[in-house]
């Protein structure tokens, strides 16, 4: 489903990716981590065609970014740091205007099964700026699953929620999995993402430092590994 | 582009020895035609003409070398419409002022909205002001890009602001319907020739500028790496 | 192409419908401005029959109010997309971008024409001024030239809106696009319609169109470079 090659990425003369390769199959779960400015958030970014690479290849279902970003677009849907949603409509209008975008026709029936998936139907009518922080980013999700997305893309989804939150966000994202996306996200607790994972990864210094399957390491020695890795970087 | 100060010096100096080659000849040599011109404005026709010619030569530049970087997306494309650019606004400023300085001596008034030319090339200069200030107000990776589409976008609506003029009377002068004798147009000729000389020499000097500037930068970034 | 341009228009006009932020001030923008040329040219309200009097000064003052509310519409049109981040989740639509621009042209044109028609209403109040009888006429040039205006503000507010200064560098980069090509055919055209000139109007009219005509073919391959990162 997604295919990196060699994507190496510059700003200016610095170097932020250098060499990144690797495969995220449907319905695997794979969770990066890395310490702040490893470049998690400019992979993400990347990845989502918001930004281009400086070489390299991505490929998401066949499909390269470089050679065909729309195609490859109507695949992705991207939960990033912005929440992407317009605080001054409401959480239908949300919906509607995405779909719309991205070239589905949503009818109501369609939007409120959107929000309900993400439990938030009560709530269709009301603006999405009165949202607290869990639920908008639930909202961000059913945003970016609008589309049916083949290829899911989180940048820290989990910053700034409860534990009733991240336990309804790790929901969905499982859902998601389960149905056949593949998943990319980054994230900065190991522990958590142990849990969650199909795979982990670890980004430092703009390399994969690590990069094997959740049953292939305990938890206790992944915490263990990561911390020494993170605490080895600059 | 690597020209060693030698060959920048001698490019000055032949651009120095044909601009006054240029006043030479045309104070002794130039034949004045049988017009109502003092000999003021006779002599600034020889600058003023030349000077414009250049104001609309970097213009032309700062557009090839826009679409160019968008094309290839190599730096050098977007150093050399930045210097251009800069070139352009003082060939211009220069151009205006000559200009009005002649339509004094010779109109009696030093400006008038009310001519094509003039206001077109008034446009111009606020296109190339306006480039600089894009340029200064955006930071780091969009700059380049930024700046490239404006300086097609402009480039386009520059000789479009000429056209929507077309309609009212010119005072600017119409130098086909004087006599015109040859040696006056190989002084005009040699005029044009010094001044894009000019123009490359001091491209070629905000060219190696920008060029240090982005070596300064490079260093930085390799600084800020290591610490 | 054209469902999602219509889905930003359709968005951007809920937005706007919801906050009023964008239209109410470009209305008291454009009331103040008519009230000091009330005020400025005051001389004008007892002359308002002479026909070449009003056709010189009428256009000018139209155009000018004009300009600057549309200014006060284009230069959100992307900054608060920008401020607020949403600007990312229009980029991921799987569509040309072309589109988004279609998108916010629309809505532009929409809000810059109705306060225009506003102006042009304000200004006959204040001025107790008929325009000739020549409504449709001038309504006609107006819609042309906001077309215009917006067909090139679009792309330079979108140039203007990552800049910091962007609020000195939005008026600077339009007037040098548009106060030649759009702003002075536009006023010419006016004036002709107002002294029955119709073959000056129509030439200056097919020339706001070929600048539309321009706009948008140089908007369409241009946009891309605008937006991406």
């Amino acid at each position: 489903m997604l295919d990196v090659k060699g994507l190496t990425k510059k700003y200016g003369g610095k170097s932020i990716l250098r060499g990144i390769d690797l495969k995220v199959p449907p319905g695997q779960i794979c969770i990066l981590l890395g310490p702040n400015g490893a470049g998690k958030s400019t992979l993400i970014r990347i990845l989502c065609t918001l930004t281009r690479a400086s070489g390299g290849e991505v490929i998401i279902d066949g499909h390269s970014v470089a050679e065909e970003p729309a195609k490859a677009r109507r695949m992705i849907g991207a939960v990033l740091h912005e929440t992407l949603l317009y605080e001054d409509l409401t959480a239908a209008e949300n919906l509607r205007f995405y779909s719309r975008l991205f070239g589905v026709s949503a009818g109501e029936k369609d939007i409120d099964e959107m929000l309900t998936r993400v439990n938030l139907l009560h709530r269709r009518n009301d603006r999405v700026g009165d949202f607290s922080r869990g639920m908008k980013q639930r909202m961000a999700i059913a945003r970016a699953m609008v589309s049916g997305p083949k290829l899911m893309l989180l940048d820290e989804p989990f910053t700034g929620l409860d534990i009733k939150s991240k336990e309804q966000v790790s929901g969905l994202i499982s859902g998601a999995a389960t149905t056949g996306a593949a998943i990319l996200m980054t994230a900065h607790d190991p522990e958590m993402a142990h849990d969650l994972a199909h795979r982990l990864l670890v980004l430092v210094d703009g390399k994969l430092a690590f990069d094997r399957e959740k049953t292939s390491v305990s938890k206790v020695d992944f915490v263990a590994e990561y911390r020494r890795l993170a605490g080895a970087s600059r | 582009m690597k020209w060693g100060k030698r060959r920048d010096s001698a490019l000055l100096v032949t651009m120095l020895v044909a601009m006054l080659l240029l006043a030479y000849l045309s104070t002794f040599v130039a034949v004045l035609p049988p017009l109502p011109w003092d000999a003021i404005s006779f002599h600034l026709f020889f600058y003023h003409i030349p000077i414009a010619w250049t104001a609309y030569l970097s213009f032309g530049v700062v557009f090839a070398a826009s679409v160019q970087y968008l094309r290839t997306r190599a730096q050098k494309w977007d150093m050399v419409a930045a210097s251009s650019a800069e070139v352009g606004v003082l060939m211009t400023t220069l151009a205006l002022l000559s200009g009005s300085l002649w339509s004094k001596a010779q109109l009696g008034y030093y400006w008038t909205w009310e001519d094509a030319k003039l206001f077109t090339t008034f446009i111009l200069w606020m296109a190339y002001v306006a480039y600089i200030a894009l340029r200064t107000g955006v930071r780091g990776d969009a700059r380049a890009r930024l700046c490239a589409v404006f300086g097609i976008i402009s480039f386009v609506f520059v000789p479009l602001s000429f056209f929507s003029s077309r309609w009212l009377v010119s005072v600017h002068t119409n130098l086909t319907s004087y006599p015109f004798p040859m040696i006056n147009g190989v002084i005009l000729l040699l005029g044009v020739v010094a001044f894009t000389i000019f123009y490359v020499a001091l491209f070629r000097l905000r060219y190696d500028l920008e060029t240090q500037m982005a070596e300064i930068e490079t260093v930085k970034e390799a600084m800020e790496e290591t610490t | 192409m054209i469902s999602e341009a219509l889905a930003v228009a359709w968005k951007d006009f809920r937005l706007e419908l919801r906050t009023r932020e964008r239209l109410s001030s470009m209305i008291i923008f454009s009331i103040m401005v008519m009230l000091s040329f009330r005020f400025a040219f005051s001389f004008f309200g007892v002359h308002a029959e002479d026909p070449v009097l009003s056709a010189s000064l009428v256009p000018p003052m139209l155009w000018i109010a004009f300009f600057f509310a549309g200014m006060l519409g284009l230069a959100p049109v992307f900054a608060k997309e920008t401020d607020t981040g949403t600007l990312n989740g229009l980029l991921l639509a799987p569509t040309d971008r072309f589109a988004i621009y279609l998108g916010k042209f629309m809505t532009s044109l929409f809000f810059i024409f109705l306060v225009s028609l506003a102006s042009i209403v304000f200004f006959a109040i204040f001025f107790n001024y008929d325009y000739a009888g020549q409504w449709i006429g001038i309504a006609g040039v107006t819609l042309l030239g906001t077309a215009a205006y917006a067909s090139i503000g679009v792309t330079v507010s979108a140039l203007a809106s990552t800049a910091k200064t962007r609020d000195v560098l939005l008026p600077l980069l339009l007037i040098t696009v548009t106060l030649f090509t759009v702003v002075v055919p536009s006023i010419n055209a006016t004036s002709s319609i107002l002294m029955n000139d119709y073959e000056t109007a129509l030439t200056n009219i097919r020339y706001v169109a070929a600048f539309i005509l321009i706009s948008f073919v140089l908007s369409y391959f241009l946009f891309d470079e605008v937006l991406e990162d």
